[in-house]
C-alpha cells in the first residue's frame, strides 16, 4: 500500500477530527472534554496490534483482530459505523452551519458539504493530509487574536450529545489513519517517516503517540476556546469548525471509498447499498432529533452511497 | 549523391526564397559550394572561416585534406541526409559540399548571425541593490550569463528542437547532483513530447509544461534576471531557455516563490520577514476583502460593527444599485482601466490610469453611481494585488468568483469557496512536486524561506521537497571573530 500521510499530517487530522466532534458537543462540561480523549486513547491502544502487522488493505488491518482470515463481516460492520457517522455528521454539521446562514435552504448546505467532501475524497488522502496542515493558518491567528483580544471566561454547562459522535466512529478513524500512514512489505519505513529524517524504532508506538497527541491537542484547543471566547460572532472559530467538519466528512468519505474499492463494480454497488440502507434504517429506528426529516435522510444517504461507491470504484488514490 | 544533385535538391527545397544563395568556388575540375541564407548567416564568418581557408588550401596545394579540417570554424558537423542539410541552413548555418566528399553529403558550419540587443536591466523586475543585467533573446547568450554566475561542471544543458515549422531551440539547464533527477527527466520528457507547429516565445512552452489543463495559478516560474535563475538552479530547480525569448522558465514553481524577491536576500532578515508578511497579508486582502465585505453587508449586516454599518448605509442612501452589483461593476470598471493602461503606449497608459483612478472614481461618486466605501474596498484590493505580481491574473478571476459566491451564500459560501480553493491548491503540483510545499507537506528547512525568512547562513539545507534528498547548503554558522576588541 502506498503511504500517504506524514506523522505531522496524522497529528493534525486527528486534531481536526476530534475537534469537530467537540464542537458539536456545544459548550460541554469538562467531562465532555475528557471523554473523547479517553476514547481516542482506548482505541489507539487497541489499534496498536493492527499497526504492528504488515498489510496492504484496510481488510488486512482488521484481520489482525480476527481469529481467521475472513474479514467480510468485520469490514461490513466497520463500514456500517462509518456510513452511519457520515450521515450523523452531515445532519449535525448542516444544522450548526445553517444557524449562521438561515437564508440558505438546508438541502443546499448539505449539498455543499457533500460536494466538498467528495472533492477531497476524490483527490485522495494525501490532499486531505495537506488540507489538515493548512488548519495551522487558522490556529495561529486564533491564538493571537485571543491573546490580544478581550478575555471573557464563560460558564460551562453539561450536555454530552457530541461525545456520542466521537465515541461512535473513533475506531474507524484511528484504524484508517494508521493504515494510511504505514507501509506493508519489507521497506520498514514509510515515505512519511523518511521525510522526517529518521524512522522511529517502534513505528506503531510512534503512530499511537501521534494520534493521542492530536486528540489531546484538540481537547486543549476546545478548552482554550471555551475559556477565552472571541465573543458571540467569531468568524475564525466558525471557519475552523467548518473546516473540521469538512475534513472529518472527507475522511469518512475516503474510508467508504477505500472500503468499497473493488474491481467488480456491481459487487461494490450492492455492498454499498446494503451498508448504507442498514445504517439509515438502524439510525432511524433508534431515533434521535437529527433524524426527524426522514425524507431528507433517505435522499442524503442515497447521494452519499452513490458518490462514495463511484469514488471507491474509479477514483481512490 | 553528386554535388549537382545536392544543389538541385536544395534549390527545390528553397524555391521562392530570395534570401537563399549559393557561393561556388571553382578550382579546376573541382567545385566547392557554400549554401546559406543571406542575413541569417554572418558574412564575416562565411568569408573568414569558410571561403578564405578553402581558397588558401587549394592555392597552397593542400586540397587533399578533408574539408572539415580546412575550415577554421569551431563548430562543424558532418551531414549525411538532405533533411539535415535543410535544417542546418534554416538554423543559420552554412552548408558546404563538393564532389570530393565520401560517405557524407556535406558539412554544416556554424555561422549564425547572433547579433541582437545587448543585456539590459529587465523592466519588469527592477532592483535597487543587485545586478542590473537581464536575459536577451539569444538562448546561447543566456546560457553564458548563467555560466558566468555558476562556474561549475555540474551545470548541465540538454537541447531540444521544438515546433514543426519554427524549429525553435529549447534548452534545459540544471545542476547535476542537486536537481531532482525525476524532475529533470519529467521536464525533458514533456518538452520532447510537445507537438505543435510553432514555438514563438517561452510562454508557449510554459502552457505545455503545466500540470493541469488550465490552472488559475502558474505552475511554472519565469524570470528575466540571470541572478534569480542561477539562485533557483542552486536550489535544485530546472531552467528552460527558449531561443528568441528573454524570459527564462523555471520548474518546479511553488506557491511560496511569489512572495520571494531577489532583494530580500541582501537585506536584514528581520526586515525581509516583515516585508514578506506584508506581501502575504496583501495577497489575502486582495483575494478576500471585497468578498468578505459583500458577504457581511449583503447577507450578515448584524455581524458588522454599528458605526461601520451606519457609515456605509449613509454613503449609499442615494444609490439604486444593491451593494453586490455596485462592487461587481466597480471591479469590472477597474479591471478595464487596468487592461487599457497596460496595452497603451507608456505615456498614454499612465494618463489613462490617472483618468481612470482619479477622475472617473471621483466623478462616479459625485454622480451617485457608486459610494466611497465600495470604491475604497475595491481599490484597496486592487492595489494589494500588485504586491504579488505572479498571481495578479489568477487572483483577479478568483476574487470575482469569491464576490459572486459570497453575495449569494454569505459567510457560508465565502468559507466554502476558501475550502474548495484550499483543496484544489493542496492537490496541485508543479512537475510532480506539491505546490504548497514547504507548508503542506510541511518541510522545516523550506519554511526558513517562506513568510519568515532566516538569515542565509541559517538555511542549512536545500529544501528536500525540491531536490528529493538532504543536501547541505551552509554550515549553519558565521565565521568567528578573529580579533577581540578591547574593553
Amino acid at each position: 500500500m502506498k503511504t500517504h500521510l506524514t506523522p505531522f499530517q496524522l497529528f493534525l487530522l486527528t486534531f481536526l477530527y476530534v475537534f469537530s466532534g467537540l464542537s458539536l458537543a456545544d459548550a460541554d462540561s469538562f467531562l465532555a472534554l475528557i471523554l473523547p480523549f479517553a476514547a481516542v486513547l482506548l482505541w489507539a491502544v487497541i489499534g496498536y496490534r493492527g499497526a504492528t502487522k504488515k498489510r496492504a488493505e484496510l481488510s488486512d488491518f482488521l484481520s489482525a483482530y480476527m481469529p481467521k482470515k475472513e474479514t467480510a463481516i468485520p469490514l461490513a460492520f466497520f463500514l456500517f459505523t462509518v456510513a452511519a457517522e457520515a450521515v450523523c455528521l452531515l445532519m449535525d454539521a448542516g444544522t450548526v452551519l445553517t444557524l449562521e446562514a438561515d437564508f440558505i435552504p438546508f438541502p443546499l448546505v448539505l449539498a455543499v458539504l457533500i460536494a466538498i467532501a467528495c472533492l477531497t475524497a476524490k483527490k485522495g488522502v494525501t490532499v486531505l493530509g495537506r488540507l489538515a496542515e493548512l488548519s495551522l493558518f487558522l490556529l495561529v491567528p486564533l491564538v493571537l487574536v485571543h491573546l490580544f483580544g478581550a478575555f471573557h471566561p464563560i460558564q460551562m454547562s453539561g450536555e454530552a450529545s457530541g461525545v456520542r459522535l466521537v465515541f461512535s466512529v473513533m475506531p474507524s478513524s484511528v484504524f484508517f489513519l494508521l493504515s494510511m500512514t504505514t507501509v506493508s512489505g519489507d521497506e520498514g519505513t514509510s515515505d512519511g517517516f523518511r521525510s522526517t529524517g529518521r524512522a522511529p524504532r517502534d513505528r506503531a508506538g510512534f503512530l499511537i503517540k501521534t494520534v493521542i497527541g492530536g486528540a489531546g491537542f484538540a481537547v486543549l484547543a476546545r478548552a482554550f476556546l471555551l475559556m477565552f471566547p472571541f465573543g458571540e460572532h467569531a468568524l475564525l472559530v466558525y471557519f475552523l469548525e467548518y473546516m473540521a467538519y469538512a475534513v472529518k466528512l472527507s475522511l469518512l468519505f475516503s474510508i467508504l471509498a477505500h472500503g468499497f474499492r473493488k474491481k467488480n463494480a456491481k459487487y461494490a454497488t450492492v455492498l454499498a447499498m446494503l451498508m448504507l440502507s442498514a445504517a439509515v434504517f438502524t439510525l432511524a429506528t433508534v431515533g434521535g432529533a437529527v433524524f426527524s426529516p426522514f425524507l431528507w435522510l433517505v435522499l442524503l444517504v442515497s447521494l452519499n452511497l452513490t458518490v462514495s461507491t463511484m469514488l471507491g470504484i474509479f477514483a481512490v488514490k | 549523391m553528386t554535388a549537382q544533385t545536392i544543389r538541385k535538391e536544395l534549390a527545390n527545397a528553397f524555391t521562392d526564397m530570395t534570401d537563399f544563395a549559393f557561393r561556388d568556388m571553382v578550382f579546376g575540375e573541382n567545385t566547392v559550394t557554400v549554401a546559406y541564407l543571406v542575413g541569417f548567416c554572418s558574412r564575416i564568418f562565411v568569408n573568414k572561416y569558410i571561403l578564405e581557408p578553402i581558397s588558401y588550401a587549394y592555392t597552397a596545394g593542400n586540397a587533399s585534406f578533408p574539408l572539415e579540417s580546412i575550415i577554421t570554424n569551431i563548430k562543424v558537423e558532418k551531414i549525411t541526409e538532405m533533411d539535415g542539410a535543410i535544417r542546418a541552413i534554416l538554423s543559420g548555418n552554412a552548408f558546404v559540399f563538393s564532389d570530393t566528399m565520401e560517405n557524407i553529403l556535406g558539412i554544416s558550419v556554424f555561422t549564425k548571425n547572433d547579433e541582437g540587443r545587448s543585456t539590459m536591466e529587465p523592466e519588469t523586475e527592477n532592483v535597487i541593490r543587485g545586478p542590473h543585467e537581464g536575459f536577451t533573446e539569444s538562448a546561447e547568450n543566456n546560457v553564458v550569463l548563467l555560466r558566468r554566475r555558476i562556474h561549475s561542471a555540474k551545470l548541465k544543458r540538454r537541447s531540444f528542437v521544438v515546433g514543426q515549422e519554427t524549429m525553435t531551440d529549447v534548452s534545459v539547464v540544471f545542476m547535476e547532483g542537486i536537481a531532482n533527477g525525476e524532475v529533470v527527466s519529467e521536464v525533458c520528457r514533456r518538452i520532447s513530447e510537445i507537438k505543435t507547429d510553432a514555438i514563438l516565445d517561452s510562454g508557449y512552452v510554459e502552457i505545455f509544461l503545466q500540470d493541469g489543463k488550465a490552472p488559475f495559478y502558474p505552475a511554472i516560474g519565469n524570470s528575466e534576471r540571470p541572478d534569480k535563475v542561477a539562485a533557483k538552479l542552486m536550489e535544485g530547480r530546472v531552467a528552460i531557455l527558449v531561443d528568441g525569448s528573454p524570459v527564462v522558465l523555471t520548474a518546479p514553481y511553488l506557491f511560496c516563490e511569489a512572495f520571494q524577491v531577489t532583494e530580500d536576500y541582501s537585506k536584514s532578515p528581520w526586515y525581509a520577514t516583515f516585508v514578506r508578511f506584508l506581501r502575504f497579508a496583501a495577497y489575502l486582502v486582495s483575494l478576500y476583502f471585497p468578498a468578505l465585505f459583500v458577504a457581511a453587508f449583503v447577507r450578515h449586516p448584524d455581524r458588522m460593527p454599528d458605526f461601520m454599518l451606519s457609515a456605509i448605509k449613509s454613503a449609499r442612501e442615494s444609490l439604486e444599485f444593491s451593494l453586490f452589483w455596485e462592487v461587481l461593476i466597480i471591479f469590472l470598471i477597474f479591471e478595464t482601466v487596468r487592461e487599457v493602461g497596460l496595452r497603451m503606449p507608456k505615456a498614454v497608459g499612465s494618463a489613462v490610469g490617472l483618468v481612470g483612478s482619479l477622475i472617473l472614481g471621483d466623478s462616479a461618486i459625485k454622480a451617485g453611481l457608486t459610494s466611497a466605501p465600495v470604491l475604497v474596498v475595491v481599490a484597496l484590493a486592487a492595489v494589494c494585488n500588485f504586491m504579488v505580481p505572479p498571481y495578479m491574473n489568477g487572483n483577479m478571476l478568483y476574487r470575482l468568483l469569491m464576490i459572486v459566491i459570497s453575495g449569494a451564500l454569505g459567510f457560508f459560501g465565502f468559507f466554502a469557496a476558501i475550502l474548495v480553493s484550499c483543496i484544489v491548491l493542496c492537490g496541485k503540483t508543479s512537475v510532480g512536486i506539491p505546490y504548497l510545499s514547504p507548508f503542506a507537506p510541511f518541510d522545516r528547512e523550506g519554511m526558513k524561506d517562506f513568510i519568515y525568512m532566516a538569515p542565509i547562513w541559517a538555511m542549512k539545507r536545500i529544501p528536500a521537497s525540491l531536490t528529493g534528498k538532504r543536501l547541505i547548503r551552509t554550515q549553519g554558522k558565521i565565521p568567528e571573530k578573529g580579533v577581540k576588541t578591547g574593553k
